[in-house]
C-alpha cells in the first residue's frame, strides 16, 4: 500500500468512528466505543495463522461510565490529534504525543494525562479499535535498529542503498509505512538479536558471503523493526532467519518475530512473520561447536522466563522448542551468539552460518 | 364598673407552714452554684407563666429580662399574659412556700410542687434584702403594683408600696434583683434553658433580653394551646413513702380508709379491705397522722395489691406534629424525625410516655459538647439542664450505638427527648434529672432507635448522593474536551455536541436534578 493510500484509509477509518459517535449521540445514547479486549485471558494463539491474536471478545467504553470517561475522552483526543497529524503530514513520537496532548482540564487541577502509560494505553486501543497500526495513525514507536545489505530503499523522497552507508546499517525509523522498496539482491533476510553481532557481520562483510539483508532490532525487535522486515519479506518473498542468543530471551525475541506480542495482539497480523525460522543458538550447538566453556549461568531471572515460555500456547506448539528449553534447564547454562568469538572472530560468520544454511539447519 | 370574678383556679389555694423549707433546702431547690441558680429562677418564674396563661386558655407569650445591676447582681424580669392574679391572692401565690395551686392537684404540670415562685422571691430577698416587685391586672384596664417580701418567721407574705392605677395590661409581671449569681452563655444558661422551652412548647412565643442587652424573639410555631390535661388521681403503684405522706398531709379526708379510696384511682373498697389486713395498723386514723412505718407499710401493700393499671388518656405529649414544627422552624435541620411512643407505665402503674425528636444539620448539634452531639432533656415541656450524667434520657442515648446509623462525632445532631407523666420520677428535689427506671429507659431507647433508623437512611442516602454528585462532576469535567474532540473529528458545531452529551449525563443523574440544590 502507498502512503497515500494508507492515509486514506486511517482517515475513513477515524471518521467512520467520529460519525458512529455522532449517531449515538443523536439518537439520545451514551456514546460508547467498543475495544477488542486486550487482556491476557483473551489472548490466544491462533494455529492456523500461526500467531498470537485476541479473540472476538470486545469490551464497552462509554462516556457515562464514570470509571470509563476519562479514558473515553483520552481515546477521542488521540483520534482527533491522529486526523491532523495525517492531515499535516506529520508523524509524532509517542512521548511527543503525549506532551501535545497534555493540558489542563478547564476549572479544575486535572491533566489530560498524567504519565504516558496513560497516552500508550489510549493509543493501543485506538489501534484495536480501528484495526490499523499506530505508524498508519502518524504515531511511530521509538526507533531502534537498522538494516545492512544490498537493497535499496526510498523514504520521504530520499533513495538510498543500505550498504553504502558506511559500516553501520541504515537506521529503521518508526514508522515505515512509507518506504518503498526499489531494489534489492539477497536470498534472506537475517534478524539478528545483537547489534553488535550485526556489526561482525558487516564487518565480515556477511551480506555478500551469505547474501543476506542483516536487520537487527537491538533486542527485542520495536514495531518500526518488526513492521519493517513484516513489509519486506512480504514484498521480496525471502526467507526470514533469526539468529539469536540460546537463552530464554533469544527464544522469546524469535517468538515475538515469528508469532507476535502479546501487548500487541490486536494487530499483530501486521508484524508477525509465521514462516520465520531459528537458526541458533540451540543448547546442541554447544556439544557439537564445543563451546562448554563459554556458556553462561541459568540466572534467576533466566529460570523464570524460560518457565514463563513453557506456559505460553505458542511454545508449546512447537516440540523443537519446548526441547531446547528442556535441555537449557536440565544444564542449567544459557549460550549467547558472541560465545562464537571464541572460537575465532570469523568463526560466526565464515563456520556457523554457512553451515547451518547449507543445511537448512533450522528450528521452526 | 362590673366585678371581675376571680378566676377558678385561684380558689385552691391552700397554706402550708413551710417557709423556713427553702432556706434549708436551698441545694434541693435549685439554688446551688452562681449560674444554675440563676437559670432555676427563670424556670420558676417561666413555668409559672406558661401555665397560668395555659389555664386560662390564653396563647402564652412571655417576656423575660435579664439585667446586670452590678457583679454577680441581676434583675430578673418575667411577664406573661395570663389572668392575672386577683390582690388578695398575690401575697398567696409567690410569698408562701407549697401554697400554690399544684400539690395537691393530681395532674401533669410543669411544675409538681408549688414551691417554685416562691423560691425565687426568696432568694432575691435573701441574696439582696430587696422585695420582689409584683405587677399585675386582669386585663380590665385595673392594675396592681405592690412589693413582695416574705416574713420567714411568720411565713407570710408581705406587700408594700400598693399601688393601684389604670392602665393596659393583662398578665403578671415580677420583677426580682437577685445577687450572688453569674450570667454565662453555654449550656447551663437561661438562653439555652429559653431556647428548648421554646422548642418543647411551640405554641409560646417568647421575648428574651439578655443581660449584653441583645433581644430575642422565638415567634410560636403554632397557634393552638395544647390539650389541657385531665386531672387524675395518683396510682397506688407509682408511690413512694415520701409521695404517700405528702398527699397524706393535704388530704381533706378523715379517715386513711377514704384517703385510699378517694384520693387514688383504682383502689376501690375491696382493695381496701384486703389492704388493711396486710397492714398492722388501723386504716381509720387520721392520713395526716401517718408515720413513716406505716407509710411504708402501705407502699408494700400496694405491691402485693395488683391495681388495675392506671388510665393513660391523662396524658398529653408535646405531639408528633407540633413537636415536628418546633423542630422544624427552631433548628431549621437538613433531616428531621420525631417518634411519640403508646404511653407506658413505670413502677408498675404510673404511666408516661416517651416523644423523641432527632434534626441533622441546620442549626442541629452542639458547640458546647465535646462531639457535636446535642441533647435535649425534657420532663413535661421543661427543659433539664442540670445533672445530666444521671439522667435517663442520658443513658438512653448513651446505650445506642449511633455509628449504626451512620452518626459519627462529628454528625451535627440535636436528639430531644420529652418524657411525659403526671409523675415524673426525678432524682432528688431538685428535679434536674428522670430517674433511671428500666421501663422509662427501655421506652426511650426504643423511640431513639426507631428515629436512628430514619435518620441512618438519609445519612446514608446523603452520602451515596453526595458520591452521586460528585460522580456527575466527574463527567462534567470531561464533557467539554469530548466535545471539542468529537466536533473536530466529525466536522459537527461543537456547543450542540456539548448538549447532547450535557442531555445524556443530565438523564443519568435526573434523580439529582429533583433533590439536589439548596435552592428550592
Amino acid at each position: 500500500m502507498t502512503k497515500d493510500n494508507t492515509d486514506k484509509l486511517a482517515l475513513e477509518k477515524l471518521n467512520q468512528l467520529g460519525k458512529e459517535l455522532m449517531d449515538q449521540l443523536d439518537r439520545k445514547e451514551a456514546p460508547s466505543l467498543k475495544i477488542p479486549s486486550r487482556s491476557r485471558s483473551n489472548v490466544e494463539f491462533d494455529q492456523e495463522k500461526e500467531i498470537i491474536d485476541i479473540t472476538g471478545k470486545k469490551s464497552t467504553r462509554s462516556f457515562i461510565n464514570a470509571s470509563h470517561v476519562r479514558k473515553f475522552m483520552q481515546t477521542l483526543l488521540v483520534a482527533q490529534a491522529s486526523e491532523e497529524y495525517i492531515k499535516n503530514g506529520r508523524t509524532v513520537g509517542k512521548r511527543e504525543l503525549y506532551y501535545n496532548l497534555k493540558h489542563k482540564l478547564t476549572g479544575t487541577n486535572r491533566n489530560t494525562w498524567d504519565d504516558d502509560d496513560e497516552s500508550s494505553a489510549v493509543i493501543d486501543d485506538l489501534e484495536a479499535i480501528l484495526d490499523i497500526p499506530r505508524s498508519q495513525l502518524h504515531i511511530s514507536a521509538k526507533s531502534r535498529g537498522s538494516i545492512y545489505g544490498d537493497i535499496t530503499l526510498k523514504q520521504a523522497g530520499d533513495e538510498f542503498s543500505c550498504k553504502g552507508l558506511g559500516k553501520g546499517g541504515w537506521a529503521i525509523p518508526g514508522n515505515v509505512e512509507d518506504v518503498e522498496i526499489m531494489d534489492y539482491n539477497a536470498e534472506r533476510i537475517l534478524f539478528i538479536e545483537n547489534d553488535a553481532m550485526q556489526s561482525r557481520l558487516i564487518e565480515e562483510k556477511a551480506y555478500k558471503s551469505l547474501n543476506a539483508l542483516l536487520v537487527t532490532g537491538e533486542g527485542v525487535p520495536p514495531r518500526g523493526v518488526r513492521r519493517f522486515v513484516k513489509k519486506l519479506s512480504e514484498e521480496t518473498k525471502l526467507p526470514v532467519i533469526v539468529f539469536v542468543d540460546g537463552d530464554p530471551y533469544g527464544f522469546y525475541i524469535h517468538s515475538v518475530i515469528k508469532h507476535g506480542s502479546m501487548a500487541i495482539a490486536h494487530i499483530n497480523d501486521r508484524y508477525s512473520i509465521p514462516r520465520a525460522k531459528y537458526i541458533g543458538m540451540t543448547m546442541d550447538d554447544i556439544d557439537k561447536y564445543e563451546l562448554h566453556n563459554v556458556t553462561e549461568h541459568l540466572d534467576k531471572g533466566a529460570r523464570e522466563k524460560l518457565k514463563h515460555n513453557l506456559s505460553y500456547e505458542w511454545f508449546k506448539y512447537h516440540p523443537e522448542w519446548v526441547d531446547q528449553m528442556k535441555k537449557m534447564q536440565k544444564k542449567g547454562v544459557r549460550i549467547e551468539q558472541q560465545a562464537l568469538a571464541n572460537k575465532s572472530l570469523e568463526f560466526v560468520a565464515d563456520t556457523y552460518l554457512p553451515e547451518k544454511l547449507e543445511n537448512e539447519e533450522f528450528l521452526p | 364598673m362590673t366585678h371581675i370574678p376571680e378566676p377558678q383556679q385561684f380558689k385552691e389555694f391552700k397554706e402550708h407552714s413551710v417557709a423556713e423549707f427553702f432556706k434549708k433546702n436551698r441545694q434541693m431547690l435549685g439554688y446551688s452554684g452562681k449560674i444554675k441558680s440563676l437559670t432555676t429562677i427563670i424556670h420558676e418564674y417561666c413555668t409559672n407563666a406558661i401555665d397560668a396563661a395555659e389555664e386560662e386558655g390564653t396563647l402564652p407569650e412571655l417576656y423575660v429580662e435579664i439585667k446586670e445591676m452590678g457583679p454577680e447582681h441581676y434583675k430578673v424580669i418575667v411577664e406573661d399574659n395570663g389572668p392575672g392574679i386577683p390582690e388578695n391572692y398575690v401575697g398567696k401565690a409567690f410569698g408562701q412556700m407549697l401554697a400554690g395551686t399544684k400539690f395537691h392537684r393530681f395532674v401533669q404540670q410543669r411544675g409538681q410542687q408549688g414551691i417554685g415562685a416562691a423560691g425565687a422571691v426568696m432568694f432575691g430577698q435573701v441574696t439582696t434584702g430587696k422585695p420582689t416587685k409584683v405587677i399585675t391586672s386582669h386585663g380590665n384596664g385595673r392594675i396592681f403594683e405592690a412589693n413582695l417580701s416574705i416574713d420567714v418567721k411568720k411565713n407570710k407574705a408581705e406587700l408594700k408600696n400598693k399601688k393601684k392605677y389604670s392602665g393596659e395590661m393583662k398578665g403578671t409581671r415580677l420583677e426580682t434583683e437577685l445577687k450572688n449569681i453569674i450570667y454565662q452563655k453555654g449550656m447551663y444558661s437561661p438562653d439555652e434553658y429559653i431556647r428548648r422551652t421554646a422548642l418543647a412548647n411551640p405554641h409560646i412565643k417568647i421575648t428574651y433580653v439578655d443581660p449584653e442587652g441583645a433581644t430575642t424573639v422565638i415567634d410560636r410555631a403554632i397557634n393552638e394551646i395544647p390539650k389541657r390535661p385531665k386531672e387524675a388521681k395518683p396510682h397506688p403503684s407509682g408511690m413512694t413513702v415520701d409521695d404517700l405522706l405528702g398527699y397524706a398531709s393535704i388530704s381533706q379526708s378523715q379517715k386513711i380508709k377514704s384517703f385510699l379510696q378517694n384520693d387514688f384511682t383504682r383502689i376501690s373498697r375491696s382493695k381496701t379491705n384486703k389492704i388493711q389486713k396486710k397492714v398492722s395498723f388501723d386504716l381509720n386514723k387520721r392520713p395526716s397522722s401517718m408515720t413513716w412505718e406505716e407509710a411504708e407499710e402501705l407502699i408494700k401493700a400496694f405491691e402485693e395489691a395488683n391495681f388495675m393499671a392506671p388510665p393513660t388518656d391523662v396524658l398529653i405529649p408535646i405531639g408528633e406534629k407540633r413537636l415536628e414544627k418546633a423542630v422544624k422552624e427552631q433548628l431549621e435541620p437538613e433531616f428531621h424525625t420525631v417518634i411519640e411512643r403508646n404511653p407506658e407505665i413505670y413502677r408498675g402503674g404510673v404511666p408516661f410516655i416517651v416523644e423523641v425528636a432527632l434534626a441533622y444539620g441546620g442549626k442541629s448539634g452542639s458547640e458546647n459538647g465535646d462531639d457535636n452531639k446535642e441533647i435535649m432533656r425534657f420532663a413535661n415541656r421543661v427543659p433539664l439542664l442540670f445533672n445530666k450524667g444521671s439522667c435517663a434520657v442520658t443513658k438512653g442515648v448513651k446505650s445506642i450505638e449511633w455509628k449504626r446509623y451512620g452518626v459519627d462525632e462529628k454528625t451535627p445532631l440535636t436528639i430531644l427527648v420529652n418524657f411525659t407523666s403526671i409523675h415524673v420520677p426525678y432524682i432528688g428535689a431538685g428535679k434536674e434529672a428522670i430517674a433511671n427506671e428500666d421501663e422509662v429507659i427501655k421506652e426511650m431507647r426504643l423511640a431513639l432507635m426507631d428515629a436512628a433508623r430514619k435518620l441512618g437512611r438519609y445519612v446514608k442516602g446523603k452520602k451515596k448522593e453526595y458520591k452521586r454528585l460528585q460522580k456527575k462532576k466527574t463527567f462534567e469535567i470531561y464533557l467539554p474536551e469530548v466535545a471539542k474532540a468529537l466536533s473536530m473529528i466529525t466536522g459537527k458545531d461543537e456547543k450542540k455536541t456539548a448538549q447532547l452529551l450535557e442531555d445524556i449525563v443530565n438523564e443519568r443523574f435526573s434523580d439529582l436534578n429533583i433533590n439536589g440544590g439548596k435552592d428550592d
